[in-house]
């Protein structure tokens, strides 16, 4: 008998990697879902959604792009892992995505087929929109200044493209090196951690979605999890993953505060309040 | 592939004659050759002849574990307590070995083991290894004191005054549970001197001071730890209970207040703030905390807490009153209660001139109790009072057919008494004149009297009620000619719809009312709420779904909307969403 069986969960319910099942929808993605989503109708240009880490940004970016219904919206998403981003391989990169064919060699040609590209869309009644996630490494005035002869390309009903950036709150000092395009950011949103109640919940979707219906961790223990957590989804995860595991090999059912605190001071974690 | 036979029958002849080297060479042939623990077992054995402990230990060890992977764990076992007749503080073993007493339910051995691991550990100043074993202990013994003291001791010999605290506080608070208050006393005091502020101590301290019957000190105790975790929900409300006992009733409606300030939803504070209130004869300022836990009663289905508490309103609200708890019985299905409420509210009724309220009730009565002449006669006399006014209009209608039709008799009587053509005229004039207009005919009723709509209104309740939809439809159509009545009445036929299941027509009425309503209505997110669950109930999970998202970020607690949204969304993955293409890049 393994953990999960022991737990009676059909698969791990606490991975950190994006998987829409687990998508938990509480007040704080929904309000942000819905504004987005309002940029997005009404060709504001440019969306910004900042958060700390494990916030549950990539996990909302990847919850958008899913509710963009290909038949309203050309949608693409592009995830920074690199610091050292050209801006023609960045405008490349949005041009392949955006379904450009032989894209061009020089950056002229690739503003003109995407300018091209974005009014098709528009007078095929959809609506183009790129979510960049991690923006925040793209510290660099030129990208910015790209970012915003995008959105200057207009037509009659608002920005033709919109733009959706997720990343650190580090993200506003990036804007800031284009002034300009920091002015252009029509909807932002913050997101924070979960407050206890919706921590519980939380712990508990990801369990019911994982197969399991029980409570496998004490009251006590969920408190002691936003304690340490700060209600961070990813630290979150990472704590009940660990205390999944702990709790099998000590037999422990439900799992109890003990178990949260020991993995938490071993994972250097302290608690607030 | 070697011959393991014949390796080990080389091994046992140079073990014979007590050259162990070339045994233990021939033997470590087979180690290559897989993991398998005769094998290492067999090698340790060699070590030990020869003396050699610490590789004999090593081997033995390699043999456990595979035992223990391999699940043989008596075997493993074995080898653990082999090795602790040679090494008897050997801490690793010793853990290893608890833990599998541990994982076999032998909990004595467990903790004896584990135990004398963490002692030697201690001893060899490994305290961190020490407090983890100790920790093991005590979540397979948890109630043992003396480790508990332990490990209480190594936190704080590890600066973890916190730790050492709550260790302290919860050994004070079992031997308060054993009703031992001078240890219990002792042990608390300990935790506070490491530190000031723990709040567990402090509350521990306070209900030392309540068993010795000193309210005033445990309410100091408790003052000090809300001074010290002022958002302490759970805390304040006990220092507010405390404060009530200690008969501090200003003290504790102060920290109420402060509680409900911070939480408007706060229905555990609201209750005892009402009940405050109550005791005081604030009979208004105890409705307006009470109505939300009234509320919040029925939606938990404590029935006997909701009509409780509504009974101490009976005489500020007779009519309110008496309406919910009649609610409560019909939902609970308590005919006999619910029979003796009818007729209370009733007689009520009847004093105050409603007279068609009043008669609802009897009716609904004399439903569940046929035999009732009491009801029976109220019901008689309140139709005579009621049909000489106004009346709804579908019996206005016959009546007014009737009417004619006598008064054409009465014509035809008279004219017979003449005789003639004249008879034959104004009969056949009365037969050929143009029928009335249905205008007409209402005209004389629709005369714009409040009580009209009311009638409608009550007539729709009523049939509703009965599961006559259609009929309740139609009342509540007429109902809505009123102004005041449009929007309430709307609704109403919304609800009809849906409770026949005619989704289509449920939202279209709701889609009309939210259309009139404006957003800051307070009606305005139920309504939208119930729209949504009429697109559900359509399986149009979409709009639904958008629906319950727009009310959610209006108000994220909503009754059940984010449950419903992450049900609605599991619905959906589960039916299949269309999978889109990878749309995401790496840059």
């Amino acid at each position: 008998m393994d953990h999960l069986e022991f737990y009676k969960l059909k698969e791990q319910p606490f991975s950190n990697t994006v998987d829409n099942r687990y998508f938990y929808n509480n007040a704080q993605h929904a309000q942000a879902l819905i504004r987005l989503k309002y940029a997005v109708d009404s060709m504001k240009g440019l969306a910004v959604v900042v958060g700390g880490v494990g916030t549950g940004k990539t996990t909302l970016a990847r919850r958008m792009l899913n509710e963009l219904d290909e038949d309203k919206y050309e949608a693409a998403m592009l995830v920074v892992i690199h610091t050292s981003v050209t801006t023609d391989w960045l405008m490349k990169k949005i041009a392949m995505q955006l379904g450009i064919e032989n894209i061009g060699e020089t950056k002229l040609d690739i503003l003109g087929q995407l300018y091209k590209k974005f009014i098709d869309i528009y007078q095929s009644g959809r609506k183009a929109v790129v979510l960049m996630d991690e923006v925040q490494m793209l510290g660099s005035r030129e990208i910015m200044e790209e970012f915003r002869g995008l959105l200057n390309m207009e037509g009659p009903d608002g920005k033709l493209i919109t733009l959706v950036f997720f990343g650190l709150p580090e993200l506003d000092d990036v804007l800031a090196l284009d002034e300009p395009l920091k002015q252009r950011v029509a909807v932002k949103y913050k997101l924070t951690g979960l407050d206890e109640n919706i921590t519980r919940e939380y712990v508990k979707h990801r369990l019911k979605v994982a197969g399991c219906d029980e409570e496998i961790f004490t009251p006590e223990a969920v408190t002691a999890v936003h304690r340490y957590t700060g209600g961070v989804p990813r630290l979150i995860n990472t704590v009940c993953d660990n205390a999944i595991f702990e709790g099998f090999l000590l037999k422990e059912n439900p799992i109890g505060k003990g178990i949260i605190d020991s993995i938490c001071a071993t994972l250097d974690l302290k608690a607030s309040g | 592939m070697k011959d393991k036979a014949a390796i080990i029958e080389a091994a046992r002849k140079f073990a014979a004659k007590g050259q162990i080297d070339k045994a233990i060479a021939e033997m470590e042939k087979l180690l290559s050759e897989g993991k398998d623990g005769n094998i290492y077992n067999t090698v340790g054995d060699l070590y030990l002849k020869k003396g050699a402990q610490k590789e004999a230990v090593e081997a033995f060890t390699k043999a456990a574990e595979i035992y223990r992977e391999d699940g043989f764990s008596p075997k493993a076992m074995a080898l653990y307590k082999k090795i602790l007749n040679i090494l008897p503080a050997d801490a690793d073993t010793l853990t290893a070995l608890a833990v599998l007493n541990a994982e076999k339910g032998l909990t004595a051995n467990a903790v004896e083991n584990f135990i004398r691991a963490a002692e030697i550990h201690n001893r060899n100043g490994d305290t961190e290894k020490a407090l983890d074993l100790y920790e093991k202990v005590l979540h397979i013994s948890p109630f043992d004191v003396n480790i508990r003291l332990k490990t209480t001791e190594l936190y704080l010999k590890m600066g973890l005054k916190e730790r050492a605290a709550n260790g302290y506080t919860s050994i004070a608070s079992d031997f308060m549970g054993k009703g031992d208050a001078n240890k219990a006393h002792e042990y608390y005091y300990k935790a506070i001197e490491i530190d000031p502020q723990n709040i567990s101590t402090l509350i521990g301290f306070s209900k030392l001071a309540e068993k010795a019957n000193n309210t005033d000190k445990a309410l100091e105790y408790l003052a000090q730890a809300v001074s010290f975790a002022p958002d302490n929900k759970s805390l304040s409300l006990s220092y507010a209970n405390l404060a009530v006992k200690a008969g501090r009733k200003e003290d504790a409606k102060n920290t109420l207040l402060k509680l409900i300030e911070k939480d408007p939803s706060d229905t555990q504070s609201k209750k005892l703030l009402g009940i405050l209130y109550l005791e005081e004869g604030g009979l208004e300022k105890a409705w307006k905390e009470l109505l939300p836990c009234i509320e919040e009663s029925v939606r938990e289905q404590d029935w006997a807490e909701a009509v409780g508490l509504l009974s101490n309103f009976k005489k500020l609200y007779p009519i309110p009153v008496r309406e919910r708890v009649i609610n409560i019985f019909r939902s609970k299905g308590d005919k006999q209660a619910l029979l003796d409420w009818l007729k209370e509210l009733a007689g009520l009724y009847e004093e105050t001139g409603s007279n068609h309220e009043a008669f609802q009730l009897y009716r609904e009565a004399s439903e569940l109790d046929p035999h009732d002449t009491v009801i029976k006669n109220k019901m008689g006399a309140l139709e005579n009072i009621l049909s000489s006014k106004a009346r709804p209009k579908s019996e206005a209608v016959s009546a007014y057919e009737a009417d004619t039709a006598a008064k054409e008799l009465e014509a035809l009587k008279t004219a017979v008494a003449r005789t003639g053509k004249a008879v034959t005229e104004s009969f056949s004039a009365g037969l050929t004149a143009p029928a009335p207009k249905t205008g007409d005919i209402f005209s004389g009723l629709d005369k714009g009297s409040e009580e009209d709509y009311e009638s409608h209104y009550v007539s729709g309740v009523d049939y509703r009620r009965r599961g006559l939809f259609d009929d309740a439809v139609r009342e509540f159509q007429i109902a809505a000619g009123d102004p005041e009545k449009t929007l309430l009445s709307l609704r109403m036929i919304a609800l009809c719809y849906m409770e026949k299941k005619a989704y289509p027509l449920a939202i279209a009425e709701f889609g009309k009312l939210l259309e009139k309503m404006p957003a800051r209505d307070e009606r305005y997110l139920d309504i939208k709420y119930e729209l949504a669950d009429a697109y559900s109930n359509n399986n149009d999970h979409a709009k639904a779904l958008e629906l319950y998202s727009e009310i959610q970020a209006m108000n994220p607690g909503f009754r059940d909307v984010a449950q419903k949204i992450n049900a609605l969304r599991a619905q959906t993955q589960r039916a299949g969403d269309k999978p889109k293409r990878d749309r995401v890049s790496y840059i």
